[in-house]
């Protein structure tokens, strides 16, 4: 695969997976966009060592999955907040308001740099443990771990507010 | 005779106080130490420009051809760095003493270990007549100034345009309501 | 709808910005060392100005097409200047999101529980 017309067939098909994995990490657009683009341009010198379509698709969640963790690190100098510390929005959303979805995006991109990573990949990409934990080079144990938690976390927050709503 | 002077020094007040209304920002140091630099000074005869090419159709176009319609100026200058320490906060000290003045008030102030930001507003005869945030991270510095009719529901209404972030602004939003 | 369907639809693949597969096209044209630092190369990460593009097609149109010279022009600078607003736009909002997140982190109580260490096993952060 050499041809600008390669390149361009590759960027089509993956740019909203790409896009996407950066800016639900990320929460931010702008930076979601230049990680995208950098690892779309990567791509572009490494096309020709990459053998299939699905090494490719493997190759850009591997790079686009890291870029946005080299990303958050260096826009945060402090230290993550805890599971338990996430803040919650001040009014929650009725079930099956399109809100619902951003406050849900918020909560995600609240938790820590690796159970985010972990939640995103889960939910957005429908990668198992084990296909996560080879994408960010983790344990599988690790990989549950950080997934039970962050989802016992969401539901006890949603669950809270869904009562606070009903009041 | 008099009626010329007269003339003359409210020709000299008025340019005056046009030249205040923008920030004046000397960081030409940190320019040549940064590796990538955002220098953009939109005027009002710009900001009218991209007006009539900014579509009433689109609906993300049109929310910001409504923002930009009353403004007088949008500046930015912003500073990347390759390495931390290569400015400090006091090279802001110079803008943040243009915005003690009366008519400028600070309504954020946050600092966290190397980061932080400060919004200001600037009022005028009771409404708001321009916006200044100095915001700065380890290795990035930025100035935004505004100038004219703005508050920042109208800017936190372009969240999700153009791939700006949605901002929500709860407690800055109970102060301007103030 | 359960925990993992609503995570399922929030956290939905979602399109890029409009442009975004021009932008990357036109950098991927580009060789490194000539991608400027610029607000202009910035400029032209986030839009698609495609200036070599446009500088071409500018100069031949304005040989064939002497009356409608001045129109052109004055669509190039007006497309010009809305790019450079809406950047400036994407900046302000941009500035204001950090100085949001940073509120409500610190505001969340962060500094009276310090982070969870990882635990051994765990692959450092």
């Amino acid at each position: 695969m050499e041809t600008p017309e390669a390149f361009s067939q590759v960027l089509r098909e993956h740019q909203r997976m790409v896009f996407s994995l950066a800016y639900h990490f990320l929460h931010d657009a702008a930076l979601a966009e230049e990680v995208a683009q950098d690892v779309f341009l990567e791509l572009n010198g490494k096309l020709e060592a990459l053998e299939s379509p699905a090494h490719i698709r493997h190759w850009l969640r591997r790079v686009t999955v890291h870029r946005s963790i080299d990303q958050s690190r260096r826009r945060k100098a402090r230290p993550q907040v805890g599971l338990d510390e996430v803040q919650e929005p001040s009014s929650p959303p009725a079930v099956g308001d399109p809100l619902r979805d951003g406050l849900l995006r918020r909560l995600v991109a609240a938790l820590p740099e690796k159970p985010r990573m972990v939640v995103v990949l889960r939910y957005q990409e429908d990668l198992d443990p084990a296909e996560i934990a080879e994408v960010l080079s983790m344990p599988v144990r690790t990989v549950k771990s950080h997934l039970q938690r962050s989802l016992d976390m969401l539901r006890r927050k949603m669950e809270r507010m869904d009562g606070e709503a009903r009041i | 005779m008099k009626r010329i002077l007269f003339v003359l020094s409210l020709a000299l007040i008025c340019s005056v106080a046009r030249m205040d209304a923008q920030l004046k920002i000397n960081l030409d140091n940190l320019a040549s130490k940064a590796k990538e630099v955002v220098d953009l000074s939109l005027d009002s005869a710009m900001l009218q420009t991209a007006g009539q090419f900014l579509s009433a159709e689109k609906s993300n176009e049109a929310k910001a051809k409504a923002l930009i319609s009353g403004l007088k100026g949008v500046y930015v200058k912003s500073y990347q760095f390759d390495k931390e320490g290569q400015y400090t906060l006091d090279d802001l000290k110079p803008i943040r003493e243009q915005l003690q003045v009366p008519g400028w008030s600070r309504i954020l102030n946050v600092v966290d270990n190397r980061e932080g930001a400060e919004i200001y507003l600037k009022a005028e005869e009771g409404k708001t007549a321009g916006i200044a945030i100095l915001a700065w991270e380890a290795r990035e510095l930025t100035i935004v100034q505004i100038i004219g009719p703005i508050n920042l529901d109208q800017l936190s209404e372009l969240g999700g345009r153009f791939g700006i972030p949605p901002v929500v602004v709860p407690d800055v939003k109970k102060k301007l309501t103030k | 709808m359960n925990l993992d369907d609503e995570l399922r639809s929030a956290l939905k693949r979602q399109e890029p910005p409009a442009g975004f597969t021009d932008r990357v096209t036109a950098r991927a044209r580009v060789k490194p060392a000539e991608r400027r630092s610029t607000w202009q190369g910035k400029l032209g990460r986030l839009f698609s100005l495609r200036t070599l593009e446009w500088a071409t097609a500018c100069a031949v149109a304005t040989v064939l097409l002497v009356g409608a010279g001045g129109e052109y022009r004055r669509r190039q600078e007006g497309e010009r200047a809305k790019a450079q607003v809406v950047f400036a736009l994407r900046m302000a909002g941009s500035r204001l999101s950090f100085a949001q997140r940073m509120v409500l982190e610190l505001s969340s109580g962060r500094t009276a529980v310090p982070a969870k260490k990882p635990s051994a096993g765990e692959e450092r952060q």
